[in-house]
């Protein structure tokens, strides 16, 4: 495995949309062909400080037979509360709070099928990612830490942040 | 595990004044790709407060100068107080913002990616004698190359703060 980012941190307190927030991260994934798994969907409501939900999604793409891309969002929210606003003379329904999004890690996974397992083969593997160290880093791992960087630009323009 | 230099460390200034946000980080992004380096955004903090919005960045921006190199110059933006006001830039009106804003840079020289020569003491051994006496003047180079860099980065920043002119109104 071949990790490419570790823990990049956006995170916002303001009036954003919630809802759009969660459709355009799925949406995002599914239009880049992930398969996104929602290991924890959490809601704690009823707190007088408003509510706290946290997410934590692992979207997978298996982008050959030997190579899959592995990456783990967190999302936090909390204090969030819903409000009606006016935004562009249109009536919407949005959200006040804080955010945190963690995109925690993104990986390349070589050889997920253990088809290189053996005592000869995982030499042999081994042998093939010391001599085409470059290659594999070109062809997998910058593809995905560009597909990250983009992931991170469209988070910060639903969020409406200035650095964007 | 990774052998880093630092080449310089705390280098801050200040500014208090009118800022454009958006315009601020589309110059820095400019730059820094014109010059080939890869930017790393480590955090992007936006929050509002009372008394303004604050935001904090934290950028990595990296270049590749060698095989076995890679400098990075560690860039901190704070923004504190941070209120909304309405200007006019060569007659258009615009939304900018009113605050203070802290620039931070460190520079280090990263090698040794996979920790290879500091695996075992003879390696850590022959790699600091081929650093210091063989590959002396490349890495010299390298260095300041880096901090010429780095220094050409704070100034472009300084004379974009302070030769926007604007009306406010």
């Amino acid at each position: 495995m071949s990790r490419v980012i570790d823990n990049v941190v956006i995170s916002f307190k303001g009036v954003f949309e919630f809802e759009t927030l969660y459709k355009q991260m799925r949406k995002w994934f599914k239009d880049r062909n992930y398969v996104v798994t929602e290991t924890i969907y959490k809601d704690k409501a009823a707190s007088p400080f408003g509510h706290e939900v946290e997410w934590r999604f692992n979207p997978e793409k298996q982008v050959t037979q030997y190579v899959k891309y592995k990456i783990e969002i967190f999302f936090k929210f909390e204090h969030i509360k819903e409000m009606n606003a006016n935004i562009k003379g249109k009536d919407k329904k949005v959200t006040e709070g804080k955010a945190k999004l963690t995109i925690v890690h993104a990986e390349v996974e070589y050889d997920w099928q253990n088809k290189f397992s053996g005592e000869w083969t995982s030499k042999l593997k081994k042998f093939m990612h010391k001599t085409f160290k470059m290659y594999y880093a070109i062809k997998y791992e910058d593809p995905l830490y560009q597909e990250i960087k983009d992931f991170q630009t469209s988070l910060k323009k639903i969020l409406d942040m200035n650095a964007t | 595990m990774v052998q880093r230099k630092i080449l310089s460390f705390g280098e801050t200034f200040e500014y208090k004044g009118l800022i454009d946000a958006k315009d601020l980080y589309k110059i820095l992004n400019k730059w820094l790709t014109d010059r080939g380096y890869e930017k790393f955004e480590k955090l992007n903090s936006e929050h509002v407060y009372p008394d303004g919005k604050q935001i904090f960045l934290e950028i990595l921006p990296n270049k590749q100068v060698s095989d076995d190199a890679k400098g990075v110059i560690h860039i901190q933006i704070k923004m504190n107080r941070l209120k909304e006001k309405v200007v006019k830039i060569s007659g258009i009106r615009k939304n900018i913002y009113e605050g203070e804003v802290e620039f931070t840079f460190n520079t280090y020289l990263e090698t040794d990616k996979e920790g290879a020569w500091s695996a075992t003491a003879h390696a850590f051994f022959f790699r600091t004698l081929i650093d210091r006496f063989i590959y002396r003047t490349y890495i010299d180079k390298l260095e300041e190359q880096l901090v010429n860099d780095k220094d050409e980065l704070m100034r472009e920043i300084k004379s974009y703060l302070n030769m926007e002119r604007f009306e406010e109104l």
